[in-house]
């Protein structure tokens, strides 16, 4: 099945202004009717908790409402009709989407792919040993740096049977495992994709059922950092970070978030095919970050200019 | 002081951030600590925004507890049954003063 990752994230919330600023200065552009984009199209869409038009929530607002998974082709749409109505309530939707409930009872729906292509810069390095990447005269940083989320990378759901939830999206869905962390959850990538994770499962009790955090990919670590670091100067609340993933090797950054649910930065993820082995490893800080740090204000060694006008 | 369905968060120990928000009730202030019972984490998302959109309950924002505004009780999420540590208050001459030392626990 070509399932290519998640399009769309639909929140279901109680303060749909203060989501909507959220979001545009996490640095997603809104594009009209509750829809914040990325550079590809993929997006998070916030509505009122209360609009007829969303899914049944899980917990009370906010919450998550639907997840959109795009596909690459119509044939993995029927595959998918067809796999999940052996045993569960499946509805058609609009051209030949489909919809339905996962094992856990998240609302899924499933629709050809909305990503467009588009071209963004990579973080070129010079790295001594190895030819440069960035010639004479060309500049790592300058002032005008914009970052800009460039496509939904993941979602991560609190389940109460991870076991359970794993083998629907790997024996349904066609997902493989990537990586566990043994007794929490299992990182899982459709077979659309290369990406390390586009789907994380953590066991939790039955009550904490709902997103822990969903991303977007940057271009860089450097791009972490930054948007980090101009997150923080707009008043959010970091969470955890930054930092760099061990399983996944990605840059992190999370965020507290009016959503109901952590919003990270991310960046520079491994890619895996299927010869791929899954690691199996006990969580915890070690396995979770081969290094975090704490952000701080800016200073200068130092201190202020001198008094008096420059030297 | 913030009006009702509001709250604001202050730093008295100094310590680089806001580890004690104050809200106003109809029936008078609180101050919580900024310490959610589930991970020993900061509530809110942004500075001041520790509540629901109608401002009458106190949500974590890290992971979803809803707290009752005037207990400090969660009601919903992953600590529910734990409440908020409720930190004594004197009001005098219109300051608001926390009877705790400035070197307490409570204010890291």
């Amino acid at each position: 099945m070509n399932i290519i990752g998640p399009d769309a994230l639909v929140f279901g919330v109680d303060d749909v202004d203060a989501c909507s600023q959220y979001l545009t200065d996490y640095g997603l552009t809104p594009a009209g009717d509750g829809r914040f984009e990325a550079l590809d199209g993929t997006c998070v869409v916030i509505r009122a908790a209360d609009d007829p038009r969303l899914p049944p929530a899980i917990g009370p607002a906010p919450s998550i409402r639907e997840i959109v998974y795009g596909v690459g082709d119509a044939a993995t749409l029927e595959a998918i009709a067809a796999e999940l109505s052996k045993d569960r309530e499946v509805r058609r939707g609009e051209g030949g989407s489909v919809h339905a409930d996962d094992d856990s009872g998240f609302h899924l729906s499933f629709a050809l792919t909305i990503r467009r292509p588009y071209t963004a810069p990579a973080d070129l390095t010079n790295a001594p040993g190895h030819p440069p990447q960035r010639g004479p005269n060309l500049l790592g940083i300058n002032w005008d740096m914009k970052v800009e989320p460039r496509t939904l990378s993941h979602v991560v759901l609190f389940v109460p049977n991870m076991e359970q939830a794993e083998a629907f999206y790997v024996s349904r869905l066609g997902f493989r495992l990537t990586d566990k962390f043994i007794g929490v959850g299992p990182f899982l990538r459709p077979a659309g994709t290369q990406d390390h994770h586009t789907l994380f499962l953590i066991q939790t009790p039955p009550f904490m059922k709902g997103v822990e955090h969903f991303t977007f990919h940057l271009g860089s670590g450097t791009e972490v950092l930054l948007a980090g670091t101009q997150f923080e100067a707009k008043g959010y609340t970091t969470f955890w970070g930054p930092g760099r993933h061990y399983l996944g090797s990605n840059w992190f950054w999370y965020f507290n978030s009016p959503l109901g649910c952590h919003v990270e930065y991310d960046a520079d993820m491994d890619l895996h095919d299927d010869t791929w082995e899954a690691r199996h490893r006990p969580p915890g800080a070690d396995n979770s970050q081969l290094f975090l740090f704490t952000a701080r204000e800016k200073w200068f060694p130092s201190g202020p200019p001198p008094k008096g006008g420059a030297h | 002081m913030p009006p009702v369905g509001q709250a604001r968060g202050f730093d008295p120990a100094k310590s680089g951030r806001d580890t004690v928000f104050a809200l106003r009730r109809s029936d008078g202030i609180r101050v919580y600590r900024n310490h959610c019972p589930h991970q020993g984490v900061p509530l809110e998302y942004r500075k001041d925004r520790f509540l629901s959109g109608d401002g009458q309950r106190i949500l974590c924002y890290a992971h979803g507890a809803h707290f009752d505004a005037d207990s400090g009780l969660c009601t919903d999420g992953p600590c529910r049954g734990m409440s908020l540590a409720s930190l004594p208050l004197v009001i005098e001459d219109g300051w608001l003063y926390l009877a705790l030392a400035p070197d307490s626990p409570l204010l890291r």
